[in-house]
């Protein structure tokens, strides 16, 4: 077991835990965004930021993917966390002020400013792209980050809709609504925050209900080696 | 609703509040339901336990499978409780003992004990606006002590106290429309689920629990024992409960009503009563007044989701 402080109070922890675990066992908030419980860590948002005191260094760390190490002391409401966190917040709520969720956070941390750079919902958490490649095995999200080769353009996320299976997990661990799913007219629809597709259902032979994409039943047939005609029926009649 | 399936399951919060090692009976519909709104709590969620199936199952002295601060009370008293309790957050958190906002106070019970004898205490707290949420697992009687009839109990189902006969049809009174009683409070969320739509019923209970204010959700519990119908067919029997209009999914958000699932063609009713024990006794005619009446019932809740869906449009 570890032993550190967490705003002074102390905690000990498995040795491989985070310190946003640590909080957790002793109810202390920090704020997440990205995170997902039953996700690898992505560490993209920032918002997580605590002060982290080891070997007598003070270092600003995001606490969902920072190990904790015996003897640290962390703090969570300190200045410079605070300080560090606002500014995290002060980015996102520059890029997307028409989030609810950065809204409520830029309002708590006091941010004002609103320079309006984009009005997308995706806030470029990165969850779909992890859950995607992770989770489901597909790896069709691609983000072109900015950078050199990207100049000033604003990242962006890309779908394959070659690879991808219509499968809706990215809209289930999207944090703000910015990718969506539904099915309709025996069709389902996957709107993204640069792109729309639609996908065509299979219909059961038996009861004539639609309940599946045709991509995702070739590509689960290939997955099990099951027959086709495994295919055919939907749960109930199955 | 999204219809996520097989891969998004695998990011499903693997927190389990209600632990397994319970007495549920093989392949209780109730009981998933309750697993699954358990694990929609989350951690800072106080539960309020009427009596009856859910609570027997989950506390044999010396065991309890809550993982979450839970409180058992009597039939009649679990939403008076839950509003004690709300009070007394609300008091502690005036003396920066605890965060307010941060606790949700649950209450759950039965069909029996929530459309018969706790609808008093429930209008009650409804009422007089108590910050909390309250869940009935409805699966249709009184099924803890075996099998009799309450006012949730459908026309025609046979139980041990409308048994039917040469004389008797079975339960001879239409199932009570909860959730219009409840939306009758006007309280900001009113919703209909069931476990056999897992993420829609987590979903609801995640959106009853941000609501500031009263929410009440109606969750359709098969109970392959009361029913009498085979155990490894319960998330079908709720899927078909749904598909044939039976049991329609929807939600009254602060009186907008809102189908989650449509059905672009019910399935014939027959496809639901088949299979089970307590509708075996029906005849054709039966089967028909039933279903005619069930179409009804369907055809006039579409209404008010049309009328909603036309009055926010303007
Ligand atoms: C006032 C009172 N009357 C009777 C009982 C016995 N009793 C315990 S559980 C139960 C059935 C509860 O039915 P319901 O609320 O529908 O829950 P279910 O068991 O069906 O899940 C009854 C009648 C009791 N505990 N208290
Ligand atoms: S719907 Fe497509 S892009 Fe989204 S997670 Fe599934 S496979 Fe990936
Ligand atoms: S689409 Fe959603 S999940 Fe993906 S990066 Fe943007 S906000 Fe995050
Ligand atoms: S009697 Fe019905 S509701 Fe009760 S535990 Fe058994 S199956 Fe579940
Ligand atoms: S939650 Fe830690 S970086 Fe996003
Ligand atoms: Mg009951």
């Amino acid at each position: 077991m570890i032993n550190l402080t967490i705003d002074d109070r102390t905690v000990s922890v498995e040795k491989n835990a985070t310190i946003l675990q640590a909080a957790e066992k002793l109810n202390i908030k920090i704020p997440t965004l990205c995170y997902n419980e039953e996700m690898a860590p992505i560490g993209s948002c920032r918002i997580c930021v605590v002060e982290a005191i080891k070997g007598g260094e003070s270092l600003i760390v995001s606490a969902c993917n920072t190990g904790v190490e015996e003897g640290m002391k962390v703090y969570t409401k300190s200045e410079k966390a605070i300080e560090a966190r606002k500014f995290a917040v002060k980015i996102l709520y520059s890029e997307n002020p028409s989030v609810k969720l950065i809204r409520d956070l830029a309002e708590e941390y006091g941010v004002v400013e609103d320079i309006n750079v984009r009005k997308s919902e995706c806030i470029h958490c990165e969850r779909c792209v992890h859950a995607c490649r992770d989770v489901v095995g597909q790896n069709a999200i691609v983000l072109t980050t900015c950078g050199l080769s990207y100049g000033n353009d604003a990242p962006s996320l890309k779908w394959d809709f070659d690879k991808c299976i219509a499968c809706g997990t990215c809209a289930f661990v999207c944090p703000t609504g910015a990718v969506k799913m539904h099915d309709h007219d025996g069709v389902r629809t996957l709107l993204t925050p640069e792109s729309k597709q639609d996908f065509t259902l299979k219909k059961c032979v038996s009861c004539g209900s639609y309940f599946m994409p045709e991509v995702q039943a070739q590509y689960l047939m290939k997955k099990t080696e099951l027959p086709a005609d495994k295919f055919d029926q939907c749960m109930n009649c199955r | 609703m999204e219809n996520y399936n097989v891969f998004a399951s695998r990011v499903v919060s693997k927190n389990e509040p209600l632990a397994p090692g319970h007495r549920a009976c093989t392949g209780c519909g109730e009981v998933l339901a309750l697993r699954l709104c358990a694990k929609a709590f989350g951690k800072n969620t106080i539960v309020v336990n009427a009596t009856g199936c859910m609570e027997i199952i989950a506390s044999q002295a010396p065991y309890n499978s809550w993982r979450l601060p839970w409180i058992h009370t009597l039939f009649e008293n679990a939403s008076a409780t839950a509003s004690g309790i709300e009070a007394a957050i609300k008091v502690l958190a005036r003396k920066n003992r605890v965060p307010e906002s941060e606790i949700n106070v649950v209450a759950i019970g039965g069909d029996g004990s929530t459309v018969d004898i706790g609808i008093q205490s429930l209008s009650g707290a409804l009422e007089r606006g108590h910050n909390f949420t309250y869940i009935c697992f409805d699966n249709e009687a009184y099924m803890n002590t075996g099998i009799q009839r309450s006012s949730a109990t459908p026309f025609g189902a046979s139980t041990t106290t409308s048994p039917a006969g040469k004389k008797s049809i079975g339960q001879s009174t239409w199932k009570k429309d909860m959730p219009a009683i409840m939306a009758a409070h006007n309280i900001p969320y009113v919703a209909t689920a069931c476990p056999s739509y897992p993420f829609d019923l987590m979903n609801k209970v995640e959106k009853a629990l941000a609501t500031k204010g009263p929410a009440y959700i109606h969750v359709f519990s098969v109970c392959p024992t009361g029913w009498r119908s085979a155990g490894n067919l319960s998330v079908r029997y709720g899927r078909l409960a749904v598909e044939t209009g039976v049991f329609p999914l929807y939600e009254i958000e602060n009186g907008v009503y809102k189908m989650s699932v449509e059905v672009p063609e019910l399935k014939p009713l027959t496809a639901y009563t088949k299979g089970q024990g307590r509708f075996k006794h029906l005849k054709e005619d039966n089967l028909a007044k039933i279903e005619a009446r069930v179409h009804e019932e369907y055809e006039k809740l579409l209404e008010k989701c049309n009328l909603s869906a036309v009055e926010e449009g303007k």
